[in-house]
């Protein structure tokens, strides 16, 4: 780890469903409270306030407004719009700041989930002159449709099949079946997902993650105040970013993403390879992306990613199990904060019927821009040197 | 495909590239100083940064990405479906997200060649999308 060794101290996961009566702030602020307590600590005690910009409720000033609500008046704050790369780059920026000596303990707070809340519509207005421009009149900027494009490329390059993609769906749904706080834990089959209708092909419905409401939250502080705090201290070994494109017209290949440069950077800061990981969350809004940063992450080689994912490699028993809490394909979309909270809670090992066993390493990833900007986080239960 | 509910916001940085295409022309920008082209439009070259640039018309000829036929309306858009999704690379070497017109979505292949087909729709918005050419 470089710059001040630092831990994840507490998570905090509201109840994830397909709708919800709550808004993104009101489940924000659950999330931020249960990962306060959950550290044993208190408001008074957070100096540092780091939000993730929510598709359902998008604002300016989102973390002195978290803050205020909190009744806290922190050192230093910060509003992540990664959209999918915020979960990842929130932890990132919060050790950086307490890196910086900006403040000691941070809370990373993500809130509302991926669908419009009941009391509030998604904010979606005129569009803007950026980037949906050149998407939104051609029906390609539903992420099922742009993503989609990116999974037709390693189909060409590699022979991938619709099986495979389903492989990954199959995973993720038997790990929901195991996570109280999922919202598909009805069985799925490889059958169920090829019989699943096409929606942008290749992809099936099966392939597409879950639009869900709820909020995740972490606290970041020292590693050396973590062991002193009331859980088992879950530090962060390696911190990896890498943005190399930012919208399709721009993108040199997507049979490959962001995730490679990003996970060169985390495995170089934590010492560790492939080999040493103990398992994956990594950000799934379709199947197809699980395999290639599994690939790019260089889990497997590149171009057999689609073989990877079978015969129950990824699913808990396997040599790497992937997504433990269901990810956004069967637990439900809150953003990518959910990857973070099952790695900690699984580090702790307190992750019940689903704990992989002797856990000691895992990855997290998450991203967003069409597979052009990624983060990557391996985390440890063991002492960072 | 005529709903123009998603139609673009034209500005400084843009509006060549649509009037361009009402006249049933798909202009891209040349940078002056390296001659490289670019597409979104950018008020600077993405290679040497520079402002300066000309509006080409590019050939119109280009070949397949990447493709997807969408099935469902995906995001509320757009009403008619099959529907189908291109990333073509212009001749000119940028590329282009667009849709195929025409009854040509289970020909579509990667490498697939294509020529522009402008539609000019509703609100005097025109697209610039393609179709299928001969492989000839």
């Amino acid at each position: 780890m470089t710059g001040t060794p630092c831990a994840i101290v507490g998570i905090g996961e509201t109840e994830v469903a397909r709708r919800s009566d709550l808004t993104s702030v009101e489940l924000g602020l659950k999330a931020a409270i249960a990962a306060i307590r959950d550290a044993g600590l208190r408001n008074s005690d957070i100096d540092g306030v780091i939000t993730q910009q929510t598709r359902a409720n998008p604002q300016a000033n989102a973390s002195p407004l978290l803050s205020q609500r909190l009744g806290i008046q922190p050192a230093y704050v910060n509003d992540i719009s990664l959209s999918g790369g915020a979960p990842s780059a929130m932890v990132a920026n919060a050790v950086a700041a307490i890196s910086a000596g900006l403040c000691s303990v941070v809370l990373c707070a993500s809130g509302g989930g991926d669908q419009p809340l009941s009391r509030e519509g998604r904010g979606r207005g005129r569009l803007s002159t950026g980037w949906e421009d050149f998407m939104n009149p051609f029906g390609a900027a539903a992420a099922p449709v742009s993503y989609a494009l990116g999974a037709r490329r390693h189909m060409h390059a590699y022979g991938t099949t619709s099986e495979q993609f389903g492989a990954v769906a199959v995973a993720c749904r038997k790990h929901a079946q195991l996570n109280a706080n999922a919202v598909m834990r009805k069985p799925m089959t490889l059958e169920d997902h090829q019989s699943s209708r096409l929606l942008a092909d290749p992809y099936r419905l099966l392939d597409c993650c879950v639009p869900a409401t709820g909020a995740g939250a972490v606290i970041v502080t020292t590693a050396e105040r973590a062991r002193d705090l009331k859980q088992r201290s879950v530090e962060v070994a390696g911190i990896g970013q890498s943005s190399i494109f930012a919208t399709l017209e721009h993108a040199q290949a997507l049979e490959t993403s962001a995730a490679r440069g990003a996970a060169e950077r985390a495995f170089a800061m934590a010492g560790l390879t492939p080999a040493e990981i103990d398992m994956a969350q990594l950000y799934d809004p379709f199947t197809s992306v699980v395999l290639v940063t599994l690939e790019d992450y260089g889990f497997c080689a590149k171009g057999e990613g689609g073989a990877f994912v079978e015969g129950g490699r990824i699913e808990l028993g396997g040599q790497l199990p992937v997504n433990t809490h269901g990810g956004l394909l069967s637990q439900g979309h809150l953003g990518g904060i959910a990857h973070v909270t099952e790695a900690v809670r699984q580090l702790r090992h307190q992750a019940d019927e689903r704990q992989v066993a002797k856990a000691r390493t895992a990855v997290v990833s998450s991203q967003c821009a069409q597979l052009g900007m990624h983060v990557s986080l391996i985390l440890t239960n063991e002492r960072v040197h | 495909m005529s709903d123009f509910r998603f139609a673009p916001i034209e500005n400084p940085d843009t509006e060549a590239l649509w009037a361009g295409l009402r006249d049933g022309r798909l202009l891209i920008q040349k940078c002056s100083a390296c001659n490289a082209h670019r597409h979104p439009p950018s008020p600077i070259c993405h290679r040497c940064n520079e402002g300066e640039h000309e509006w080409v018309e590019a050939s119109g000829r280009g070949t397949v990405w990447s493709h997807s036929v969408v099935h469902e309306p995906l995001d509320g858009w757009p009403s008619e479906v099959p529907y189908t999704v291109v990333i073509v690379t212009l001749e000119e070497g940028v590329k282009i997200v667009s849709n195929l017109v025409e009854g040509s979505h289970e020909a579509v292949r990667i490498g697939a060649p294509v020529e522009l087909a402008v539609t000019q729709g509703a609100a005097g918005v025109a697209l610039p999308r393609f179709r299928l050419a001969d492989a000839g």
